[in-house]
């Protein structure tokens, strides 16, 4: 048993803190911020490629294939770095994301061809899984793909997809089987952003911009296609233990707690300092027990990834309880703010100008990767052997 | 970070849960319970002094095994799945403050006894008025020439009828709150001692016990005549932050069985002819205590582990026992509505479960008390980062510290 770090894990977390300090500039998040629902800015774009180049992006990559083949822990390190100072990383997770399915159930072929494009930044690709009709039940997509001589023809309406109007490709879940069980009909592909019939739709949200995709006779090459076909839910499902365990690493809200408590630590109202009051000071420990709590479910999921141990039902339960208590985090911090918790983007927020988006974002994180309802029953019926109906 | 346990811990883990299955069956427990004499059976105790579990903190020389506090632990985890009788809690405790306080002359008599097992202890600390500040006793002690004259009145002295020796805390009669704590070794058989026993719904045994002019000479001053390190009051603290340390152990092992348990019922009671735990409102209440369950086991090891290694735990212990208290009970609570009729028959046994975390939710600090703990190292910003530099390698170091990036 030990609870700390080794003397290389503090030297890797010294390593990506001096990176973030460098790199992660006032300037770069008010580009990001600003540039949102458009196309990465000069800032952005060079901060990414910067990432990429030191290969953190996918920091579990074999060896054979380039990558640094770090551990668990030393990605969730750098993860909880990244997140504690807002370092944007939602395209780098993308990337991650589709190399890893691209190792682990790829072609040899696909592995040539694909792999050093995503892993060195070439392709920037988003999320074509959920459509209308197919959200937690999503084997029922029904965009199609058929196999014309050499070439793919794709017909379909995805939804909810994120960062799709900035993406350089869709990694895109398609129905290549109509006569299958629905988990047995699916394949995944690539497909470039600029191949003639596709269509972004901006859909404005609550929170960030994500996109309706369309694609009406979209061709693409045959080898474009990633695994074997009909294998596309092996695919999905072996990325999701990884998302879900990413999901449950909550640092950007450790953040904003840990700036609660300085802001309760030096601000006075109605003439008392905040953190004097006692029921102040009762809310913010019951938060760190908690947030400590949460923590060491990530570093506990890491560890059992690194001695090989099945996480589905841990990472699960890590997400569960990062994005559930990261909403009560946020909330409470806008009654902390008091009349001042309703800014939106305001000069004088407390928070330089982040409350209103936390509390629109935290939401999603409930839902997203899984719905929180579907994760309990994985942790009832993987962690806990419950009988299914 | 790692999680693993040694070979040897993995072993003693198997061995204690085994030991406690056979000794301990449901039955026997629930007997127990059931009597109001005392839970304690020689038979037992002799087996677990032969194990060598009386002495597992306890150096060599004085007949312990010189093992961590950490595997004690491990002990204890299990003790809280086989609802072990309290005594063995008890008199642990006494022998981690004599441990930490006692001169040479008594860690040899007393501890080497206790591994043994030929005798038992108890610490008396709460008062009527007084539960967890030992500055607020009202318990005395007074030099009259070669002799201490002992007065006043402990509450909760958790087995002091079978105790062969209670080690009371008083403060000095010219003390004026704080630094004069002294540590008694009085038997109950002492004149002037008298007990009372106190009818708790955890059915273990406690009492009042009184001190009417009880007269013990220097020898029965706990470090007497030795240079302490530390204060005694200081002492005191850490004897009492191992034992709460040890408790989380303990009530995370009892949380811990009351799911297993749960989980088995549901899975073999059915109703509109399938089992009750494939409704998804019954697996999701059980997913909640499972994430509660490891959370507890989670900060119970990591705040032994690092008393165990001597670091500091203030706030990681605060976390523990907190975060358990709540854990503990409300998984007995949510058992109950996930058996509802069957958990409230005593056959069950469910109920022994939800008494003993009651019991220990409300000793060694309640969730109030350690958040409030909590709080004080929170307040004012300056202090919080004062102790986090002490353990500054652990893991945590990444959150909880001065925020850098952005200037405030
Ligand atoms: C801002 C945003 C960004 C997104 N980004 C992407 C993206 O990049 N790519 C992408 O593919 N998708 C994306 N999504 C979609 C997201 O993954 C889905 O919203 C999610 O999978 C849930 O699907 P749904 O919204 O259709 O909800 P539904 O499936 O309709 O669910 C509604 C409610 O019913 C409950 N429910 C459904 N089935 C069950 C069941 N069997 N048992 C118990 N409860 C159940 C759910 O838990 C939920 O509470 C995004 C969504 C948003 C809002």
């Amino acid at each position: 048993m030990n609870f700390q770090l080794t003397e290389e894990q503090l030297a890797w977390q010294q390593e990506v803190r001096s990176f973030i300090k460098e790199n992660v500039t006032p300037e770069l998040l008010a580009e990001v911020k600003e540039n949102d629902d458009k196309q990465p800015g000069p800032l952005e774009k060079a901060y990414l490629q910067k990432v990429i180049k030191k290969g953190w992006q996918g920091l579990n990559w074999p060896k054979e294939y380039g990558g640094l083949n770090k551990s668990a822990i030393d990605r969730l390190i750098f993860i909880e770095e990244m997140r504690y100072n807002h370092a944007p990383d939602q395209e780098l997770k993308f990337m991650e994301y589709a190399a890893n399915a691209i190792i682990k159930k790829g072609t040899e072929e696909n592995k040539k061809t694909w792999l050093p494009k995503f892993m060195n930044g070439e392709i920037i690709p988003s999320m074509s899984y959920s459509e209308p009709d197919s959200g937690t039940d999503l084997a029922s997509l029904r965009t199609r793909a058929e196999l014309d001589g050499d070439e793919w023809v794709i017909n379909g309406h995805k939804i909810w997809n994120t960062r799709g109007h900035r993406a350089t490709h869709q990694w895109l879940a398609a129905r290549t089987d109509l006569n299958a069980p629905k988990h047995k009909g699916i394949s995944i592909f690539v497909v470039p952003m600029n191949t003639p019939g596709i269509t972004v739709v901006e859909i404005k949200t609550w929170d960030h911009r994500v996109n309706e995709v369309f694609f009406e006779n979209v061709l693409i090459p045959k080898d474009f296609l990633i695994g074997e076909m009909n294998q596309g839910w092996n695919i999905i499902t072996s990325a999701l233990n990884t998302e879900r365990f990413t999901i449950g690493i909550g640092s950007h809200i450790w953040r904003l707690y840990d700036e609660l408590v300085e802001y309760c630590n030096r601000t006075e109202r109605d003439g008392e300092l905040l953190i004097n009051r006692s029921e102040v000071k009762q809310r913010l420990s019951e938060l760190k027990m908690e947030i400590e709590i949460a923590r060491l479910f990530s570093f506990k999921a890491a560890w059992m990834q690194d001695v090989g141990q099945d996480i589905s039902s841990f990472s699960s339960m890590s997400k569960i309880y990062t994005t559930e208590l990261s909403a009560r985090v946020v909330d409470y911090a806008t009654q902390i703010f008091e009349l001042y918790g309703q800014l939106n983007d305001d000069e004088t927020d407390p928070l330089y100008k982040t409350i209103a988006g936390f509390y629109r974002a935290v939401p999603l994180r409930r839902f997203g990767g899984g719905t929180n309802e579907v994760m309990r029953n994985i942790v009832a019926q993987r962690g806990l052997s419950l009988p299914r109906k | 970070m790692d999680l693993n346990f040694t070979e040897e811990q993995s072993m003693l883990q198997k061995t204690a849960r085994n030991f406690f299955e056979k000794e301990f069956t449901f039955d026997l427990v629930n007997e127990e319970q059931h009597s109001i004499i005392s839970k304690h059976s020689a038979d037992v105790w002799k087996k677990i002094s032969d194990m060598g579990w009386l002495g597992v903190v306890i150096d060599e020389q004085y007949g312990g095994i010189g093992g961590s506090l950490f595997d004690l632990g491990i002990i204890y985890e299990e003790a809280g799945r086989a609802l072990l009788p309290t005594t063995f809690y008890s008199t642990v405790y006494a022998s981690l403050l004599i441990e930490q306080l006692g001169n040479e002359e008594q860690k040899e008599s007393i501890l080497s006894q206790i591994v043994e097992g030929s005798i038992m202890g108890t610490i008396a600390f709460a008062e009527p008025d007084a539960i967890n500040k030992p500055e607020y006793f009202q318990t005395t002690a007074k030099k009259l020439q070669d002799r201490w004259v002992l007065n006043g009145t402990k509450a909760f002295v958790s087995n002091a009828d079978t105790a062969d020796i209670i080690l009371v805390i008083a403060r000095k009669e010219d003390d004026s709150r704080g630094e004069g704590l002294m540590t008694f070794i009085v038997r109950p058989e002492d004149h002037g001692v008298t007990l009372k026993s106190m009818n708790t719904f955890g059915n273990d045994s406690q009492s009042v016990v009184n001190f009417n002019n009880i007269e013990l000479d220097d020898s029965k001053v706990l470090g007497d005549g030795i240079e302490q390190t530390e204060t005694i009051a200081q002492s005191i603290e850490i004897a009492r932050k191992k034992a709460t340390a040890l408790q989380c152990m303990e009530m995370a092992g009892g949380a811990r069985k009351v799911l297993d348990m749960t989980v088995d019922y549901v899975s073999e009671r059915k109703q509109f002819g399938v089992p009750i735990g494939s409704f998804q409102a019954v697996q999701h209440h059980l997913a909640n205590m499972l994430a509660e369950v490891e959370g507890s086991q989670l900060a119970s090891y990591q705040a032994i582990w690092m008393l165990s290694e001597g670091l500091e735990a203030e706030q990681e212990l605060a976390i523990a026992k907190a975060f358990v208290s709540e854990t503990y009970k409300s998984t007995t609570l949510m058992a109950h509505q996930l058996w509802a009729g069957m958990g409230f028959a005593l056959d069950s046994g469910l109920y022994l479960y939800s008494n003993r975390s009651k019991a220990t939710e409300l000793s060694f600090g309640t969730y109030d008390y350690h958040l409030k703990r909590l709080s004080e190292l929170i307040t004012p910003v300056k202090e919080t980062l004062k102790v986090k530099s002490e353990n500054s390698n652990l893991y945590r170091n990444t959150i909880f510290r001065k925020i850098d990036i952005y200037d405030v």
